[in-house]
Order: C-alpha cells, then structure tokens, then sequence
C-alpha cells in the first residue's frame, strides 16, 4: 500500500478485460479512466457472434457490462486516444493522452444515425472485417458506448452534409487532436492482441482465392449484424457452402513464420464456428484439419465430444500442405498428408482459417511509452509466479497482451489485475469518488397523479415518421396528464436542464418520456427525475423510436397509432407506479476464505492489502495444499521457496487468521451479513464476515490401471517430481510417460489441462539432466497450450519421443522378467512398438476433492457434472457463482497452473472487495416481496428462484432482498399472487395491458 | 379487403428480444405495426393469467419473446417461460381459442433481423385466423380460462414441472415428461369444468340439474364438481328447489346481491 496514493487508475483497452477491471475498480471506491484507440469500447468480444463452451450470443452477454461501463459515474471513457508520455512513480503517475480529433462532439451526438445514412462517402467496414462497406461518418457498432458517431477524417471528403443534417449540432469541422494529462495511482494495460495475418501464409490462398476467409471473417459470417445478416454465404458467388473446412494452426505452432507457440484458443473456436455454422444450415458439412486437438479448458472436452458425436463435425488428423482453386467454380482443393503419410486431396466450398494470435504493433507502442518490458514474441513479459504484474512497479496486465487466451481467463486476469492495481492505493479509495449531493426526495405517496409526458423528435428520427404534435395533443387527453410537450432531443443537455424546472413548475409525480429505449436512456432520465427531486422510479418510457418510428418508416398513420398506443400504455401504468428505493444493508467487511492451499492464502493476502480482515479455513494441519507438492515451475522457478515466502506472508500478516485443522459446521446469512461456525477438533469458533471465497483446490486422482499400485516401478507425475527434486539418480534409464490416465474417458470425460505440460517439464529435466535417459511421452493431443508449446518443442529437440495411442488402443504395461514391458500402437508406422522400461510414470487425472459437494450444500451454491464448483457464468462471471457473495478461486473451479492460480485468486480478491469495500449493500430496487396474508407458505416460489432468495420462514415464503436480482420468475408462478415484484406487479402489468387494448383508460 | 388489423401484444424479455427488437430499430428492419411490446426483465415473468387476460380484453394474438435455450440472463427463467406457456397454449385450445394465437419464441439481443421476421411471420398467422372477436363468445371463454391458470393447483403443477421431470419428485424418481403433461392435461380439463359450473353458478342459484342441462353435461359429473366445490368452501346450499338442493357462490351472498 502506498501512503499518499492517487486514487485513481488509468485502464488502458476497452475490450472485455478493461471493462472488467474497471468496473471492478470503480465498484470498490476508486476513479477509472478507460482509454482505447478506438472509438467505442468492446474489443474483440464484441465481433464474435456465439463464445464456447455455451454458444452463448456474444453481444447478449456483454451488452450489460457495455451499458454498466458506460453509465457508471466513477468511470471516464476516453476513446479515441493512445497514450503519448507517461512518467512518475507507482501511486503517482503522470499520463499524457491524444485524443484524436473525432469531428463529432461526442456530448452532443445522440447516436441517432442520420448521418451516417446520408453520407455519400463509402469506406471499408474494419468491424466486419472489410467484408462489406460502412460510411465516413460511422458508429463502430450498433450497440457501442459510447453512442457517439465519428468521422474517417482518411475517407470524408468534407462535403458538409452530415453538419447540414445533425440537428444535435454535434458536427466540428474544425475538430483538432487535444492533449489530456492525467494522474493516476496505477495502471492496467489490456491493449488485446491482433490476429495472424494469413497472407503470411501464402500457401493458404488467403486474399487470392474469395472462398478461403480467416476465422474472424467467418465470426463476422455468421453473425445477425455481420455483412450477410448471419446468412452463410461463399464470398465469390453469395452461395450457402456445403463442405466447409477449418485449418488449425495457422500462424500457430509454426516457427517458419515467428510464431513458435500455440494460441490456445483456435481449437475451441473453430469447433464452436462449426458447430454454429451447422445450426444455421443443418446440410453444412464441417471438418476441421488439426495436429492435436487441444480442448483444455472447463468443459471444452466434452463441447469436443458433443460436436464430434452430435452435430456431425468431422475431426481430421493431418497437416496441410496447400489450398488451391478450382478457377471454374472457386472451389478450393486441399492437399494434406494423412497421419500414416498419405497424401490425399479433397474438394471444399469454402475453407477457413483458425488464425493465431499475434501481438499487436499498438501494443507495442503502448509498452515502450509506458517502459514495460516485451518478450522476444512482443508480448508483455509476465513472471509465472506473479501473472497480472509487468516489470514496471504499479503498471500491471491482463488479458492477450500477455499471451493468447479465452475470454474467461482474460476477465480472471482483469479482475486479478484490478486487485493488484487497487491493493497499490488501497489507502486512497473513495477519494476521488463520490456522486454529486441530490435534493431530497419528494413524498408523493398519496397524492393524485400528475403525469407529465415528454414526447421527443429525436431530430427526424422520430418526427420525420409521426405526428409528434399530433401526438403531444393526445397525451394532453389522457387523464392525469397535467402537461405535455415536445423536444428536438428530449435527452439532449439543455433539454433536460429544462426538464427539472419543469417539473418543479407544473409539480409533475410521474413522468414519461416517449423516445429511444429504456435499455440505453432509462439511467439518464431517471437521474434528471432524482435532480428535480423525484423518485427514480416515478418514470415509464415509451420506446417510440427503435421499436417504432425506425420499425414502420413507410407507415405514417399506423406508426402514429402505435405510437399513441405506447404513450396511452405508459400513462395506464403511470398511475399506479410507486417510488422505490433500493434496500441497504449493512456489511460485515470482512471475508472468510475456505482452503489454505495456494488460491486460498493469496486471495487471503490481496484481501489484507486491501486493508480488511481474513479468515482462512483450512482442513489440513499445514497450510499449502497441492503446492507443497510442486517442486518447479515450467519456467523452471523454484516453487518451494515461493510457497516459504507466501505462507511467512500469511502467518505474519495482522488482517490474516489462519484456522487450519478446521472443518466448517454451519454457515448462515448471506451477501455482507454470514455467521460461519467451525469445527476444529470439537472446539467451535464463530467467525461473522461479509463475503465467502470458495478456494478448496483438487487432488491427483489414484490410478487403477497400468499396474499402479502394483508395481514399486510404476509411478505417477508427482512422484517422479518428487524423485528429481530429491535428486534420484536417472542416468541410463528408460521412462515411459503415459498421459490421460483417468482423463478424457467415459468416467471422467473432462480433460485434466495441466498433464501434458507436466509431462513435457519433467521429460526435459530427465534428458537435460540425465543425457543418456531415454524418455517416451505416450499422448493422446499433445496439449502443451500457450507458450509451453516451445518447452513441447525443445523436448522434441532433445531426444524426448512422443508417441500418440488412441482411446481404443490405450498401452499395455506388463512386468516381465527383465523389467516392465510397455506395449503402444504407432499410428505413424502402423504397428506396435514395445518400450522396455524401468519406470512407468503415469499422469492421473485432477479430480475435485471430497467435501465438495457439502460445502456446495452450505453454501447453496452448485457443482458442475464433474464435481467442480459451478461459476455463475462460464465466460464473464468465472470467479463468481450466481448466489451474491460467495466467490470462487483455483482448482476448486477446474484444474489449472499456478500462475492461472494466482490470476484467479487476485480476481476472487477484486470480486469480493466490490462488496467488502462498503459498509452496506444495495439490493435491487425490483425486488420481490410477499404479502404474508396471502402466503401460505407452499414454497413453489422456493423452487422457481435461480438465486436462493426465498426460503420459508414461520410458514410464509420470506425475500432476501440482497440476493433478489428482480427478474420476477416468483411473482409468475405463485399459487396465490402472494408474492409480488416491485415495479412489475401484477397489477401494474395490467394496467399496460389495458392501455395497449383499451381506447379508453 | 378488410380494415381489421390484427391487434397483438408482445411480452419481452428485457436482455434479449427487447434488445433484439432495438436492434431492429437501430438495422431499419422493417415489419407490421400490429404488436404492442410489454417490456418484462424476464419472459418467465409472463404469468398465464396475463396472457389469458390479454385475450380477455381483446388482443388477437400475444406474442411472449426471451433468450435463447440456455441464454437466459437469470439462468432459468426461459425454461419456466416454455412450461407457462404450453401450459397457457393448452388452456386456449381447452376454452376453444385457437392456441396459434400464442406465440413463444427465442430472439437473441444480436438478432435484429430476426425479430422482425419472428414478429412478420405472427402478425401473418394471426391474420389469417381472424379476429378473436370471430371466436364466439371470446370473451367469455378468456375469462374461464383465465380461472383455470389462476388455479392454484395447475399452478402447483406446472411450477414444479421442471423438478419432478428433471431432478426427481419426492420419493426421488423422474418422472415421464409425457406422463407429466397428461396429468397436467387433464387437470385443465377437470378445472375447466369447475369454471365453468362456477360461471354458471354466478348467475344465481342454481339445482345440479339446471347446471347439467345449460353446460350439456351428464348431472353425475356436475355433482362431483359441486361436492369439491362445497369442500373448498366456494359453493354452498342455499334452499331447496322441489327435491334439488340449491346451491350459491360463497361470497356472493346469494339473495342480497
């Protein structure tokens, strides 16, 4: 912790990880400043249209998080600019940004678009990958925050008609590029990563045949906003393709183009675009052309398997020689060479490139002007040991920068990033935070309604389809409206200055505004509302524009009738709304940790730093957990040494107690208010704290195969970890490595991620060590995923043979006279190969511990179908479990390294500070809430929450409203209408059911 | 050519089809101004006493829009949104409202296009059934269909469907999904009835006899219904007619109202 600290952190890259490392940041007291180059937020994530292991809609999922981002008040975004200068000490650096001229004035555009459907200059669409066209004057993407157009100063020709036809006045001509200084505690950069260019592989035909298209071309495909609206076309003839093929590793794995390591995700992806590409045309024929199959991730095997077996898509072991075109029908031929070397060619329609990950030129620029140091690949150089930190104290990483990864690692590492960045200026938080002093609320209830409707042109928008003046007269009709008006933009900033005066002058209870959607402006108006001293909630919008006006351009007399429909809906409802406010409870600020393993003690000490008391629970009499099993790193770090220094850390830490030999009995409460009681040999302590971080590892299965347990010489990863690390002596002997022991297989179907890599680690340090050792790696994929794919590689150097086995013909191990006889298939030569081994070593599957499944029951929260702890969403909630409060951390999640570890234990830290860092918590103002007269107590409601907000109480169903998200699945199911959700009342829905019906209220 | 315009609302799920349909907005995507969009923040949130209500007040079709299998925003909810829908689809066709008139389907925030095709494609349907008001007696049957949705026993049911053929029931068995809707199926019936011997109780008192003979039903099945009724304490005797019991609505107080 720095004294005299900044309190405020500079997030640079405004893809996923920056939008979650500001939130996280900006939740728990501290200023954010998100810069990007571009000129909305949303990075890569944002051009994907389904993510894996799901198939979720990317953009649903984000949406959110965009929208949260953009409307929060500790966030500033400042897009369109790069860092220039950057200078001073971590707690205090001075950051000098350029922000380009963007010729619109962010402020005053309202996103309404009528530029860009006017302006005659074309320009390519970068966010579509170039494959259809956008305008000079551009939105990124439909959803982007900021929703603020900007000028391709490259393209415009400055014709002037765009400032002819922005009745927002948001054009500036005269625009010029400004200089911004600012100072900040810390930093995060997350500038992501580019993708491989596949005209670097001129083989491939990317750029000279139409049909062949990289991966993310093909995202854009398939995508509902992408160039074809989601249709699956061919490039050269607008035709759906039938046979489809995807070729693996380009630009990865390949040190013929400087790209000697794997990019982790391309396996994965390809599959998910297969897959999808089948669900939109079922006659789609996939295959994919791969080396290994690399689906190392939670749940990603078994997304494998479901493709595989499922859908159909045809899985290739080869290398690819080239594609070429059929010049008649662009069709492309590709040439491979089979696994038992023949060589063979077939006919597709279209072919698609998996392209890697690169990093990215920006980037670059960015790290020397910051003064981070690059790795030989240009990524950010990261130490294993200490994952989200760069070699520049105070400035930290997450996401691609510091090697390719999937998206719910990136979001780990920006949650972990957050953490180490904040835990830096702890001391400052809440300094430079604070919203502005409101007037206090008005008490209306009782009072008659005085409905005011604002009903807005939103420029042409909405005036050029309706008759907004028609429209303000009728609202003026409907009763309880004491005043109605029109304005050219209702959200526009002298007009909502206006707004709060009139308000006070006619002595407005209710308020409608009949504009744009609720989703983008709803948080604005509300806002004004709560300026002029009403309750946010006093509000209704009628979304006359994106779901009218923009919807029936052509139909003026039925638009208008909708529209007057909508407003007569909105007023019915108006009637009966009610003020809310969010309930606030108190917060014990403190956090109970559950395993002392290596997640456990350092989400522990990133929690200390942050200046809040631990509880650390531990089952076993020592802290460490798995760790004090692990002897070296990949990278070679010495991980016992490590594990001395955090656990001296731990013990000597004030904010830190440490139970171990400790069981939990009870836990009770919930969100900022839980009462644990333990167990440590019969004698109980009561522990009270705010928040749970569940970091209970996994365990190295026990192996009933292969002799195990039956012969002194047949061993597994971690013994012959513990033999090198004690100095066993090696020399002349034969090791037969076999991987996949208890993984990948019908009883326990998920890959185990870290065997292969294990493996490679020790098979190198045998040969290195021991150069007369000979090493035999029986695998099914090599999946040596990321940078290890070069320790994959060196060991292949060095002598280390690998040989593949498949499922149906696993090895068979026998002891013979002269020693332990290992038989496998070669699938190259086509014949078995026996290997007369002196030790087999065998790595057994990660499997999650016993006790899982009762601290899942304590906890209320779920375990997944392998036993793992269940996050609350796959992709951008990995640390979080969807019951409010309780976190997640480690192998406890699914297996994993330590550096993956350390990210995640970081990102338990910065999840659980959003809710520690406050002395109370606002729930929801939607929450539901049960009339007990009604309530019989039959817990139907019960069963329907997602989030165990309900539970009977005394015989009537009883809300925790700090863990009600308000969707209302409760009130809907009822029995009785006992239960009712605030805002969306039964009632309340009525009523706008009359209003869409009746003429008459 | 007619000036009867399909009158049709919409039910949408705050994170997916609304910003679907905004999406539509913002892609210009055109289609027929016939839906009128209640914003809820889940579809599972749509009560079937909501959407029978619509159809009680004139709607000619209702629309119920949410996130895709799997997407949804609170985990479940569009898998509870399927259950009270089939369940309302079926209770149209049980009042004879044709059961076309409800629409349930999936449209993703990126699916603007979508939207429109899904709202294009149900104003067209709806169109060529007709207007509800051509149903005879419409009105009326949304009404008793309405009392069966807010049965509290089908609510029982149809609420813990997704357990008891999911996880298990009480004694730890799955039930048979089909078996499931069968017995569901047949207490709409059952309640349907109910509401309708209740109707025509509303219109005073009443021997099981008359009962029988304005529902066209055979007298032994309206007896049972009456019993079961009398039970729950929603009908009691009320004076004799000749040799036939009476019987009232409680609460209506029979001679004073």
């Amino acid at each position: 912790m720095t004294p005299d600290a900044v309190g405020a952190v500079l997030v640079v890259g405004g893809g996923i990880a920056g939008m979650q490392a500001a939130l996280d940041l900006a939740n728990s007291g501290f200023k954010v400043y998100l810069v990007d180059t571009a000129p909305g937020i949303g990075g890569t994530m944002a051009q994907l249209d389904k993510t894996f292991p799901t198939n979720d809609c990317s953009m649903c999922i984000m949406a959110p998080k965009l929208v949260d981002v953009g409307r929060h008040p500790n966030i500033e975004l400042v897009t369109y600019s790069e860092v220039e200068g950057f200078e001073g000490t971590p707690g205090d650096f001075r950051v000098r940004i350029r922000r380009k001229a963007r010729y619109v004035d962010p402020e005053a555009c309202t996103g309404c678009g009528v530029c860009a459907r006017e302006c005659p200059i074309d320009a390519i669409n970068s966010f579509n990958e170039g494959m259809n066209e956008r305008r000079a004057i551009y939105l990124l993407y439909p959803q982007a925050v900021p929703l603020a157009f900007a000028i391709d100063r490259e393209r415009c020709i400055g014709c002037g008609l765009c400032e002819n036809l922005c009745l927002a006045n948001a054009i500036r001509y005269d625009d010029k590029d400004e200089i911004v200084e600012l100072r900040v505690g810390s930093v995060i950069l997350c500038p992501g990563f580019e993708e491989f260019d596949p005209a670097l592989k001129p083989e491939y035909g990317h750029g000279r045949f139409p049909n062949v298209v990289s991966s993310i071309e093909f995202e854009r495909i398939l995508s509902a906003s992408g160039p074809f609206r989601s249709h699956v076309l061919r490039p050269s003839d607008g035709v759906q393709p039938r046979r489809i093929a995807w070729l693996q590793c380009v630009g990865s794995r390949d040190l013929g183009c400087g790209r000697d390591y794997c990019s982790s995700v391309c396996c994965t992806y390809a599959i998910k675009e297969a897959v999808i590409a089948k669900e939109h045309v079922p006659t789609i024929e996939p295959t994919i052309f791969f080396m290994d199959m690399r689906t190392f991730g939670k749940g990603f095997e078994a997304y494998y398997d479901r493709a595989r077996d499922e859908y159909g898509v045809r899985f290739l072991r080869c290398r690819v020689s080239r594609v070429e075109e059929d010049p008649e029908t662009n069709d492309l031929l590709i040439r491979y060479e089979t696994e038992d070397g023949h060589i063979e060619e077939e006919r597709f329609d279209l072919v698609v490139l998996s392209v890697g990950f690169t990093a990215s030129e920006g980037a670059r620029r960015l790290a020397e002007r910051v003064g981070v140091e690059l790795t030989e690949r240009g990524f950010c150089a990261v130490d294993g040991l200490d994952p989200v930190s760069t070699s520049r104290e105070g400035v930290f990483v997450c996401g691609s920068f510091a090697g390719p990864k999937d998206i719910p690692e990136t979001v780990m590492e920006a949650s972990g990033a957050a953490a180490r960045a904040s835990g830096l200026i702890a001391s400052a938080r809440d300094t430079l935070v604070g919203g502005k002093a409101l007037p206090a609320e008005a008490d209306v209830r009782g009072d008659a309604p005085r409905i005011g409707v604002f009903i807005c042109h939103c420029g042409i928008n909405i005036g050029g389809y309706i008759d907004v003046p028609g429209l303000v007269a009728y609202a003026r009709g409907l009763p309880n409206v004491v005043h109605a008006e029109d304005n050219l933009y209702t959200c526009s900033q002298d007009t909502q200055k206006r707004f709060v005066e009139t308000i006070q002058e006619h002595h407005l209870n209710r308020v409608i505004v009949a504009s744009c959607t609720p989703r983008t402006h709803e948080p604005l108006f509300q806002s004004t509302l709560r300026e002029a001293g009403l309750n946010a909630h006093l509000f209704e919008m009628a979304n006359i524009r994106d779901q009218c006006s923009w919807v029936h351009m052509g139909e003026r007399a039925s638009a208008t009738a909708k529209a007057r429909d909508l407003v007569r809906m909105a007023v019915s409802k108006a009637q009966i709304i009610e003020p809310l406010s969010k309930v606030r409870l108190g917060v014990t600020q403190s956090a109970l940790v559950v395993g002392g393993g290596l997640a456990g003690m350092t989400a522990a000490l990133a929690i200390a730093e942050q200046g809040y008391d631990v509880d650390i629970v531990e089952r076993d009499s020592r802290l460490g957990g798995n760790l004090n099993h692990i002897h070296t790193t990949a990278d070679g770090a010495d991980v016992q040494a490590f594990l001395r220094g955090l656990t001296a850390r731990v013990e000597a830490d004030g904010r830190v107690r440490v139970h171990t030999g400790a069981a939990i009995s009870t836990i009770e409460g919930y969100v900022g208010n839980y009462r644990t009681t333990l167990d440590h040999g019969g004698s109980g302590t009561v522990i009270e704290h705010g928040v749970v971080v569940v970091a209970t590892g996994a365990v190295e299965s026990v192996p009933t195969e292969y002799l195990c347990g039956q012969d002194p010489d047949v061993v597994t990863q971690t013994d012959l970890e513990r033999m090198l690390a004690e100095g066993a002596d090696l020399s002349g002997s034969t090791l037969a490595l076999i991987q996949c022991v208890g993984s990948r297989e019908d009883h326990r179907p998920y890959c185990s991620r870290i065997c292969c890599t294990n493996a490679v680690k020790n098979a190198l340090r045998v040969v290195e060590r021991y150069p007369d050792a000979r090493v035999f790696v029986l695998y099914r994929d090599m999946r040596t995923y990321g940078f290890n794919e070069t320790l994959y590689e060196r060991a292949r150097e060095k002598g280390v043979i690998f040989v593949r086995y498949d499922l149906d013909r696993k090895p068979v191990v026998a002891r013979t006279g002269g020693g332990l006889e290992v038989r496998v298939r070669d699938p190259i030569l086509g014949e078995d190969i026996d290997i007369s081994a002196d030790r087999v070593v065998l790595s057994p599957a990660i499997a999650p511990p016993d006790g899982n499944e009762a601290l899942g029951k304590l906890l209320k929260v779920p375990l997944n179908s392998d036993g793992f702890f269940l996050e609350a969403h796959v992709k951008l909630r990995p640390v979080d479990f969807s019951t409010e409060g309780v976190f997640l951390a480690g192998m406890a999640h699914s297996p994993k390294f330590i550096g993956e570890t350390i990210a995640q234990a970081y990102a338990a830290a910065s999840r659980a500070c959003t809710i520690i860092s406050k002395d109370h918590f606002e729930a929801e103002a939607t929450v539901s809430a049960v009339d007990d007269a009604m309530c019989v107590g039959c817990g139907l409601c019960v069963a329907a929450c997602p989030y165990n907000a309900i539970e009977l109480k005394d015989g009537h169903a009883a809300v925790t409203e700090a863990l009600c998200k308000g969707c209302g699945l409760c009130a809907a199911t009822c029995r009785s209408g006992a239960i009712q959700q605030k805002g969306f009342k039964d009632q309340q829905i009525l009523s706008l059911i009359k209003g869409a019906i009746c003429e008459v209220l | 050519m007619t000036s009867w315009e399909p009158r049709i609302l919409g039910f949408l799920c705050n994170w997916c089809a609304y910003a679907g349909a905004d999406l539509a907005g913002v892609s210009r995507v055109q289609y027929p101004p016939n839906v009128r969009v209640i914003r809820v923040m889940c579809s599972g949130r749509v009560d079937p006493v909501l959407v029978l209500e619509a159809f009680r007040g004139g709607a000619d079709g209702v629309a119920v829009l949410g996130c895709h299998p799997g997407d949804c925003h609170y985990l479940t909810g569009n898998y509870q949104a399927e259950r009270k829908m089939a369940m309302a689809s079926r209770i149209l066709e049980e009042v004879g409202i044709e059961p076309e008139r409800l629409l349930l389907d999936w449209v993703s925030a990126a699916e603007g296009q979508r939207f429109g095709e899904v709202i294009t494609c149900f104003v067209g349907r709806v169109r060529a059934l007709g207007p509800l008001s051509g149903v005879p007696g419409a009105s009326e049957r949304a009404a008793v269909g309405e009392g069966i949705a807010a049965s509290d026993r089908l609510r029982w049911l149809v609420g813990k469907e997704r357990e008891l053929v999911e996880a298990g029931n009480a004694y730890g068995e799955v039930l048979d999904a089909d078996a499931f809707r069968e017995v569901l199926w047949r207490n709409i019936s059952v309640e349907h009835f109910r509401q309708r011997v209740r109707a025509e109780l509303g219109k005073g008192p009443m021997t099981v006899g008359t009962i029988a003979g304005a529902l066209d039903m055979p007298p032994r099945d309206v007896l049972r219904i009456i019993v079961d009724l009398e039970d729950r304490g929603i009908v009691h005797s009320g004076g004799m007619d000749g040799d036939s019991p009476l019987y009232v609505l409680a609460g209506t107080g029979g001679e004073c109202r």
